[in-house]
């Protein structure tokens, strides 16, 4: 299990975290948003990618 | 998807992942003998066109699309992060750039302790673990285009069979094979795909229809490239 978390996700904790953010923001704001969400959701993963550049080197 | 993007991204990673299985193999030759480098190697393949055999239709056949399309989109998105992140790390100075001498040697080492079980065990592992990243990204890639499928499913057989010739001929480890900037490029196909199809399997609706991808891509690509230089700034100020 833990091999199979590193192979996938390279034993991140970030992303995972900052995938679902963006998941759940654009399952809520879509109706709201409309077109806009598609903004939010590319904003919030590359947001995850500055964070996950910062955790400790695996 | 172009076929073209496809089989690119496909054969840049598999070339990849089979450098990396095909030092290890190299390694088990040397030191266990020929016969048991090359055994464990025919297993783990027929290991795993069984498993993507079976799962690659089961896929098709029973998920619905859209599910999958999220399914597979959070999937290349972090395999992508996964790709990406090391790439940057590597290219700032925060972790070393791979040496495949070095982790030539250090198989060779590591096997000379050990039994000839032990060794084909390590040959078994390594091409089964690298060959199942190549299935997991042929599969992903494919999903709900046939057509794709044969772009993507070629350009890894392409790269299989490019590693495997070359080391044959040289019988030495690829250590003049630029893995940080493939691993770079493929990191950002990745994620740029997973970041639109997860996007579009949640119903978003992006602005310029399938040539939003483009736009994701040179997003990535710009941010990654500044990650690159805050880190390198950051390094030297230390």
């Amino acid at each position: 299990m833990r091999n199979a978390y590193k192979l996938i996700a390279g034993n991140s904790v970030v992303t995972p975290i900052g995938i679902a953010i963006a998941i759940i923001l654009a399952m809520t704001l879509r109706g709201l948003l409309g077109q806009w969400v598609g903004a939010v959701y590319v904003a919030v993963l590359l947001c995850t990618l500055v964070a996950a550049t910062m955790e400790p080197v695996q | 998807m172009n076929p073209w993007v496809a089989g690119g991204t496909t054969f840049i990673a598999s070339a990849l992942e089979f450098v990396e299985a095909a030092t290890i193999v190299l390694a088990v030759g040397y030191t266990a003998g020929w016969r048991v480098a090359l055994t464990a190697t025919a297993c783990a393949l027929a290991v795993l066109v069984v498993l993507t055999g079976l799962l690659g239709p089961a896929l098709l056949l029973y998920v619905p699309l859209r599910d999958l399309q999220i399914a597979i989109g959070i999937f290349l998105t972090l395999f992508g992060y996964t790709w990406l992140r090391k790439a940057i790390w590597r290219y700032s100075g925060r972790k070393a750039l791979r040496d495949e001498d070095a982790a030539y040697a250090a198989e060779i080492e590591e096997l000379r302790r050990h039994e000839q079980r032990f060794a084909f065990a390590t040959a078994f592992n390594a091409v089964l673990l690298e060959g199942l990243e190549v299935a997991i990204i042929v599969i992903t890639f494919s999903v709900g285009r046939f057509g794709t499928f044969v772009w993507a499913l070629g350009g890894a057989l392409i790269a299989g069979l490019l590693v495997a010739v070359s080391a044959a001929l040289l019988r030495a480890p690829f250590s003049r094979v630029p893995e940080n900037a493939m691993g770079f490029i493929v990191g950002i196909m990745l994620l740029s795909f997973g970041t639109f199809w997860s996007g579009e399997g949640l119903g978003v609706q992006w602005w310029y229809g399938e040539t939003t991808l483009l736009w994701i891509v040179l997003l990535y690509v710009a941010c990654s490239l500044l990650l690159i230089i805050a880190r390198k700034q950051t390094q030297a100020v230390r």
